[in-house]
């Protein structure tokens, strides 16, 4: 009966209960009080749990339904050494357990040489490790190192965001290099390397045909260690897929060898070289080996680069040429409206393929979004495009919604954060809303829309040709009444998320 | 014995509303409080920024019975007050300010230590990081009805 009685309560009018943040309570009223088990089902076979904190007999029950999982993700969970010596135990029984992925909990040196017990057992036959963000230091890849030379089967493994440095990183490429190692995957960023690192990820390249996928970012590593690097890429033994090199101090020096890299191995398909300030110069030399037949490049990342407009002739034909590429980021380069009508021609070739592409905070305006409504009008490989903190202003965006409202036009994604957009633009945007059964996200965040704005916009997500799954307006100001309505719109649309 | 017992649960309902009521009209707040309220930073730093960040987006999300797909907010002031300091800019402690679009605000007389974290990188990953700008500046901020502040202005400086 008491339940009955929350419930109830529950339906009462919204203005009652005030807004979003209203419904978000409601339903965690009738979740307490009817003894809901909360987020995630414990009961499931492979558990999935994000930010949850996992303690006593929530704890109990998950580690007994692990037995036979072949999955387990917990990351974020407030776990520690102590869940450690269970996870020991399911590590060491379930045979059929192949991926592992604890980031974001501290569990520590201590409890990470706990798991390796496990990890060690003859049954345990993991495949996928993660412990980012985990508490590491260099001290626990010792234990790391036995298991590298010791198990074939594990070829992923994520220690980024541990404190690993110098020593550390030399112990676990001991491992890396031991030939049971068959390693595939690795995620070493954030984890204080240093030059001194180079060599032996070098031979690590020259000796590991099956490393397919390296990330190295944010590591203080500098010209040298990368050139050092290159010669390992340039092995014939070696044919990796994804390198990530952001932020490691890479100069137009490096830039030189790296294009070598692309020239010839056409394996490289993911390039992520964002955060390194080689400027234009350096992306000229990038791009001679980006524009080589050989090159089948499909990710790639330059944001931050300190480019300019005279990157963008270059940008431009790489563009226009290369079919291969799918994903090219640009965020935060100073291109201004003459370095995006540039590109903008490569994006109108027929011959372009990118389907998402990172524009933002590249110092555009309004006045080349004629430009930009042309492609949109005109190419049909896009399918997300991110071009927030631009000054495009309710005369750019209502000129990029043109474009948008063209039937051709398959964008799924469209992100105009930051733009200094207005209620004034609304309408284009609502008319594209409503009209575009193809968009699923849609981002208007940190503009002035104001109620009679946010007002229009939810008009059109009512239409029933609305799709969206994400409305994100995140630091928008309006009234309670306007909140209200918003949360009864969320409610009618199953399928819809208000972010804000 | 029935009545009585119904007596009670009407009470008990009753008091179940008012609780509601007065806790959804706090949930703005509350919100407010989670995302730009933060006391006793350590560093200040990009560092900072992402642990607080995540922490926020964390909260935010564990609050939410259907949190989604997670999209890390691009931009976000965290203010190093106390909450009472803050809620002084509502109740007399800052003048009327009108944006561009005709809504009304409060602007505090004074300054605050801000940091104000913003996402780089390229696509909103996972593992959302920030960079940060630390600052001494007035704030621009909305109030409800209780002169609570329900709204902080990113983009005034």
């Amino acid at each position: 009966m008491q339940i009955e009685a929350v419930i109830s309560l529950a339906k009462a009018p919204a203005r009652q209960l005030g807004g979003r943040f209203g419904r978000r309570w409601r339903s965690l009223a009738v979740r307490s009080s009817a003894g809901y088990p909360g987020l995630t089902s414990t009961l499931k076979m492979d558990p999935d749990i994000q930010c949850e904190e996992l303690t006593g007999s929530r704890w109990t029950e998950l580690v007994s339904s692990m037995k036979n999982s072949k999955t387990i993700r917990l990351d974020d969970c407030s776990l520690s050494r102590s869940h450690c010596e269970d996870l020991c135990s399911v590590l060491s029984t379930n045979q059929s357990l192949k991926e592992l992925k604890l980031s974001n909990n501290e569990l520590k040196d201590e409890g990470v040489e706990v798991l390796c017990k496990g990890l060690l057992t003859p049954s345990c036959n993991l495949e996928l490790l993660w412990l980012q963000n985990c508490s590491l230091t260099g001290a626990c890849c010792e234990s790391l190192r036995s298991v590298l030379s010791k198990k074939p089967s594990l070829t992923e493994l994520h220690l980024g965001d541990n404190k690993l440095e110098t020593a550390g990183g030399k112990v676990l490429c001991k491992g890396l290099l031991d030939s049971n190692c068959k390693i595939r995957n690795l995620t070493l960023s954030y984890c204080e390397l240093t030059k001194d690192n180079a060599e032996l990820l070098t031979s690590v390249l020259h000796a590991k045909p099956t490393l397919k996928e390296l990330n190295l970012s944010n590591n203080e590593l500098g010209d040298a260690a990368i050139k050092q690097l290159c010669r390992g890429l340039m092995d014939s033994n070696c044919n990796l897929e994804l390198l990530h090199l952001e932020n490691c101090g890479v100069t137009a020096e490096s830039c030189a060898d790296l294009s070598n890299v692309l020239r010839t191995k056409p394996s490289l398909i993911d390039l992520a070289v964002g955060d390194n300030k080689f400027g234009d110069a350096g992306l000229a030399l990038l791009c001679q080996g980006l524009l080589h037949p050989n090159c089948k490049v499909q990710k790639l990342w330059l944001w931050e680069c300190d480019l300019t407009a005279a990157s963008c002739k270059d940008l431009s034909n790489l563009i226009r040429t290369k079919e291969s590429l799918i994903e090219m980021s640009l965020i935060t380069n100073s291109l201004g409206d003459a370095g995006m009508d540039l590109l903008c021609q490569g994006l109108k070739d027929p011959k372009c393929k990118l389907q998402s592409l990172w524009l933002r905070e590249c110092g555009l305006t309004s006045a080349c979004c004629e430009s930009i409504r042309s492609v949109l009008s005109a190419n049909t490989s896009l399918k997300e495009l991110q071009i927030g903190s631009n000054k495009l202003e309710d005369e750019g965006v209502k000129l990029i919604c043109e474009g948008l409202r063209q039937p051709s036009c398959n964008i799924e994604s469209i992100w105009l954060g930051d733009s200094d957009a207005t209620a004034g633009c609304c309408d284009s945007i609502a008319a594209v809303i409503s009209t575009k059964q193809c968009l699923r996200e849609i981002d208007l965040s940190n503009n002035m829309l104001e109620d009679a704005g946010v007002r229009k916009l939810y008009e059109a997500v009512k239409s029933p040709n609305c799709k969206l799954k994400h409305l994100v307006l995140y630091d928008i100001y309006w009234s309670s009444e306007v909140d209200d309505e918003l949360q009864a719109l969320e409610e009618s649309k199953p399928g819809l998320k208000i972010i804000s | 014995m029935t009545q009585a017992r119904t007596l009670v649960m009407l009470w008990v309902l009753a008091g179940s509303a008012l609780l509601l009521v007065v806790s959804a009209n706090q949930q703005q707040y509350e919100r407010f409080l989670l995302q730009h309220v933060h006391c006793n930073p350590r560093g200040r730093d990009d560092a900072y920024c992402n642990r607080q960040m995540r922490y926020m987006l964390r909260e935010d999300r564990r609050r939410d019975p259907n949190p989604g797909k997670k999209i890390c907010k691009e931009i976000n002031t965290f203010i190093h007050e106390t909450k009472d300091a803050i809620r002084a800019v509502c109740q007399g402690g800052g003048s009327e300010y009108v944006t561009r679009s005709g809504q009304v605000m409060h602007r505090s007389f004074s300054s605050f230590q801000v940091t104000t974290c913003r996402f780089h990188g390229g696509k909103p990953l996972e593992n959302c990081r920030y960079r940060a700008s630390r600052d001494s500046r007035r704030i621009v901020i909305a109030c409800d009805e209780d002169r609570n502040p329900v709204h902080f202005e990113e983009s005034h400086i």
